[in-house]
């Protein structure tokens, strides 16, 4: 009867609850009394309907200074949490500063790349009107195949603008072989030197700082230079209205000085000439052939609403109408001018572009690492965990409830995680100059303008605290407050689940050490062949001196008999591109069957010298050499190599002497009379294509001088000496032919240097937290290792024992690394025409360097233990 | 000298009224009585715990009793800066109420 009216009088459950739900303070239960008194009295006078009623209002009415109240209790809580959080902090300095430098290395090397990511996607974002600007390209349909070509002919842009009106402007920029630029006594090689159309600068945006922009560069004469040019030439006077002398022939008036073109611009700059001063001494063509595709690159600008893909089908025809040759098809493409950088792989390129997948491996190592300093912390907290278990334990018997605790900790590695990021904006600042030189371009870093940035920064870093907290926080916050208050070490019983989940995050940290050990390995063995191996001619102790230049082509013979005196230059030769060069690349079309036949395919061309054959130790395998005995060798006679002899279908290479063809220089046709063998004309990213090479002096650029190992600078001096007797006006400069070989396979270095720099760092955050876990595991162990020391063990045998347990964990992380190293590693070989094997012993390699470091870091704590004197190991706990 | 706002000073002279009977229900019922103010116990418990932040009152576990299930109540009561607090605010009005009342408003 009695407990029937008790269950009568109870107030609504759900409201109850709500109100339970609104107060966590410690009023929490007085409130409830409260309530439910006053509800019973209700009650009893007016009934059960009023009660309810009346309940339900109350709590309705409550709730905002319910809020209101728990929200200030939660300020008085969290000033307590902070207290006890700096607290911690200090009395476990070594313990924080390993966690905090994980972190934060962590946080800084993902930083750093997606700064480095995030200037590579803003290429070409600066310019104000960038979304509408978009970059003319050819590509052509032969018989052998398409291809496409970002450069254009000069007459495409003043034709396309007759033809469509509908596109809103148009220019061209040109860029000029590299010239003497001269003001006064100041005279330097420039390589920037670009023409282009008044219209340039209305397209893009090139900030002017001085001179006008009214007509810029509509008068012939004008040139436009950049902040830093004006610097270097002029130093403290001012450039506008200055001559300047490009060359031997031009002199340009300075009218305007821009910013310098910054770094995210797939094109750069140093001089701006007006495009109407550009002729047929300069570029070598006369400037209104079709057939020509010369460093001139055609940009239009659209009108907004015009949408690019119907423009495109439009424009298709263009090509055909101004410019027909029999079997072949050409056609315009537009690109979009931000998507160069990163998406474009056409011919001609103005600068080397990178690659998504590039961008990708970067982001993955990034994460990677952030993974791995978030494991590092995951497992530092819960070893370090029976420290704080009093806590746990006293907090818990005061009434707090396990969400509390769990938002404690969370708190509490928010906190470190914030603290890591400042300091690693701090690391960022510092190591800024270094990552550059590590990514071979200048990153830069400006905190003012990059707020949007610095939330990016603050909402990773809280996501890392949070991602890193979940688990330690759950663990901790499960502690039995008896147990942990009687003192007992094993204050929580891991479940399999959690020992499984632990284990499996140190094997991941080791998975991803591998992979990144293995993929350096790989990368540098590639690396190696690549530099090693044979190209077919001699590269050592060649000196390449270039000379775009009549004057000195004149006096080449005079030079070269010169040289050859030096007792330590063993030969000189001339060429027009040396051997394995990207920016010379010559190509020609072969008329095999006659012109009227039309082109067969495009053969790579060389000019040579008499004794370039010789000089580079290229094998003639059939026929002879260029001869001065044969006076009829200029400009006639062929010397090709064995693809141009397959790809000619001649059968053997006697066959091949002896036979005439076309080809497209003037229509001139010319008799083989030699055969070498295949030799590198490319980098080995290419398969070996046709070259046909001649011997025409005037087309000469290079002078390669082949030098004897001893007494290097002596023969350098005396180049330059020679050099300067002959042509006092042409400045000499020099490179090794090899160190130019090198310098192709510069975006594979840089890529093999980052990925070796980040696996370094990865390795060392993956240390830091196996070491960590270790002394967990050795503390958790002490009493067992005292008495099994006191019944007999040996020292060794307990390091044994304690370093098993990783080293298996290191080999199921082999058994999943392999695998996927050797997916990922045989995807990236596919880049290369020609390939290492993956072998074996990068694999063996990476295993035994990661085995090793991590027996490092475990014995060094097993060996601590071991020592341990046992009397006090057991009296331990 | 401190002031304390209105409602405070209604919670503090309520709880020295109600000498040691001053709990919860009590304090919300007296208010009620009194002002015909209906506080929730949601604005109560807020401002009780402002006070006793600011310590012009302290609570006081009392003795259990049977009706409540063994579960004893929490008494407020004023502690000394309470007092004091009340002096304040009855000087206070003294001081800005003094040549005021009533009728002084219908002179105007």
């Amino acid at each position: 009867m009695k407990k029937e009216k008790e269950s009568k009088l109870k107030p609504p459950r759900l409201a109850e609850w709500i109100a339970q739900r609104l107060v966590w303070t410690e009023d929490e239960i007085s409130i409830k009394e409260d309530l439910r008194e006053e509800y019973e009295y209700i009650f009893t006078i007016n009934g059960s309907n009023k009660a309810h009623f009346w309940y339900w209002k109350h709590i309705f009415r409550s709730i905002f200074p319910f809020l209101n109240n728990s929200f200030c209790w939660s300020i008085t809580m969290f000033k307590n949490y902070l207290k006890t959080t700096i607290r911690n902090f200090i009395k476990q300095r070594t313990y924080t500063l390993i966690t905090v430098l994980g972190l934060s290395i962590g946080i800084t090397s993902c930083l750093l790349i997606m700064l480095y990511v995030k200037q590579e996607l803003s290429y070409g974002k600066f310019h104000t009107k960038a979304d509408r600007i978009y970059r003319v390209g050819v590509e052509t349909d032969r018989p052998q195949g398409r291809s496409k070509t970002a450069a254009t002919p000069f007459p495409v842009a003043p034709a396309l603008k007759e033809d469509y009106p509908d596109i809103e402007n148009i220019a061209r920029i040109f860029f000029a072989p590299n010239e003497l630029v001269q003001y006064e006594d100041k005279k330097y090689f420039e390589q920037n030197i670009a023409f282009m159309d008044p219209d340039f600068f209305k397209i893009f945006t090139f900030p002017l700082i001085k001179g006008s922009a009214l007509n810029l560069l509509e008068d012939p004469g004008s040139i436009v230079i950049t902040s830093s040019m004006a610097n270097k030439y002029f130093a403290d006077e001012d450039p506008i209205g200055k001559v300047i002398r490009y060359g031997n022939q031009f002199n340009f008036t300075v009218a305007g000085i821009i910013e310098n073109v910054p770094v995210n611009s797939h094109f750069h700059f140093d001089f701006a000439a007006s495009f109407k001063a550009l002729n047929q001494d300069i570029v070598g063509f006369t400037l209104d052939q079709w057939g020509a595709y010369l460093d001139l690159y055609t940009y239009v600008l659209m009108p907004e609403n015009v949408i690019v893909d119907e423009f495109q089908e439009k424009v298709q025809p263009f090509m055909q109408s101004h410019h027909d040759t029999p079997g072949v098809t050409r056609e315009l493409f537009l690109q979009p001018l931000t998507s160069i950088h990163l998406h474009s792989h056409v011919n001609s390129e103005i600068e080397k572009n990178n690659f998504v997948s590039n961008l990708v491996v970067l982001l993955t190592i990034a994460f990677f690492i952030l993974i791995i300093a978030i494991i590092n912390y995951i497992n530092l907290t819960t070893a370090h965990s029976s420290r704080r278990a009093k806590e746990v334990g006293m907090r818990k018997v005061l009434g707090a409830v396990r969400f509390q605790l769990f938002k404690q900790f969370m708190g509490e590695s928010i906190c470190l995680s914030l603290l890591s990021m400042c300091l690693s904006l701090v690391f960022i600042k510092l190591l800024l100059p270094v990552f550059s030189s590590l990514v071979g371009k200048p990153v830069e870093f400006v905190y003012s303008e990059n707020l949007l940035f610095l939330g990016a920064i603050f909402l990773l870093s809280l996501l890392v605290g949070a991602l890193s907290s979940i688990y330690p926080a759950l663990y901790l916050s499960g502690f039995q407050p008896v147990k942990t208050l009687k003192g007992l070490k094993d204050v929580r019983k891991s479940s399999f689940v959690q020992l499984f989940f632990r284990k499996g995050l140190v094997v991941a940290q080791f998975v991803i050490s591998l992979l990144l050990i293995i993929g350096t390995l790989v990368i540098s063995k590639q690396l190696r062949f690549l530099t090693n191996a044979n190209l077919g001619f001699e590269k050592e102790q060649m000196v390449i001196i270039p000379f775009f230049d009549d004057e000195v082509n004149k006096k080449y013979e005079t030079i070269k008999n010169e040289l050859a005196v030096h007792p330590n230059v063993v030969n000189a030769t001339a060429c027009l591109g040396a051997p394995i060069e990207d920016s010379n690349e010559f190509v020609i079309s072969v008329y095999p069957d006659g012109r009227d036949a039309g082109a067969k395919f495009v053969i790579n061309l060389n000019i040579i010298d008499f004794d370039f054959i010789d000089n580079f130790g290229l094998e003639v395998i059939a026929g002879r050499q260029f001869s001065k005995e044969f006076t009829g060798d200029s400009g006639k006679s062929f010397i090709i190599n064995e693809t141009a002899l397959k790809n000619l279908g001649y059968t053997s290479p006697e066959d091949a002497i002896g036979k005439k063809f076309i080809i497209g220089i003037n229509y001139m046709e010319g008799t083989v009379i030699g055969v070498v063998r295949d030799f590198h004309i490319t980098s080995l990213h290419e398969d070996i294509g046709p070259l046909l090479m001649l011997h025409l002096p005037v087309w000469l650029n290079s002078m390669i001088v082949k030098i004897r190992p001893d007494d290097i600078s002596g023969t350098l001096a005396f180049l330059e000496k020679t050099w300067k007797k002959f042509v006092p006006d042409y400045p000499f400069s020099f490179s090794f032919l090899d160190e130019r070989i090198d310098k192709m396979y510069q975006s594979e270095k840089q890529t093999s240097l980052i990925i070796r720099t980040f696996s370094i760092i990865a390795i060392a955050i993956a240390c830091l937290g196996l070491f960590g876990l270790a002394a967990y595991t050795a503390e958790k162990r002490t009493k067992e290792i005292g008495i099994r020391k006191v019944l007999g063990a040996t020292v060794s045998n307990l390091i044994f024992m304690l370093s098993t347990e990783f080293t298996k964990w290191v080999l199921v992380a082999n058994v999943f690394a392999w695998p996927l190293a050797y997916f990922f590693m045989k995807k990236w070989l596919r880049n290369f025409a020609f390939q290492t094997s993956i072998g074996l012993t990068p694999f063996i390699i990476a295993a035994a360097i990661v085995f090793l470091i991590a027996l490092l870091t475990v014995s060094f704590q097993a060996v601590k233990v071991a020592l341990a004197n046992p009397i006090e190991s057991i009296r331990y706990e | 000298m401190k002031n304390i706002s209105k409602a405070e000073e209604l919670l503090l002279l309520t709880i020295w009224r109600l000498r040691d009977k001053a709990y919860g229900i009590s304090i919300r019922r007296k208010i009620l009585e009194d002002t015909c103010k209906d506080y929730t116990y949601g604005t109560l418990y807020d401002l009780l715990s402002q006070l006793t932040r600011k310590s012009y009152v302290e609570k006081i576990v009392g003795k259990s009793t049977p009706e409540k299930g063994g579960r004893s109540k929490t008494y407020y009561k004023l502690t000394r800066e309470g007092i004091q607090a009340l002096k304040d605010a009855l000087e206070f009005h003294r001081l800005t109420w003094k040549d005021i009342n009533e009728f002084s408003f219908e002179k105007i």
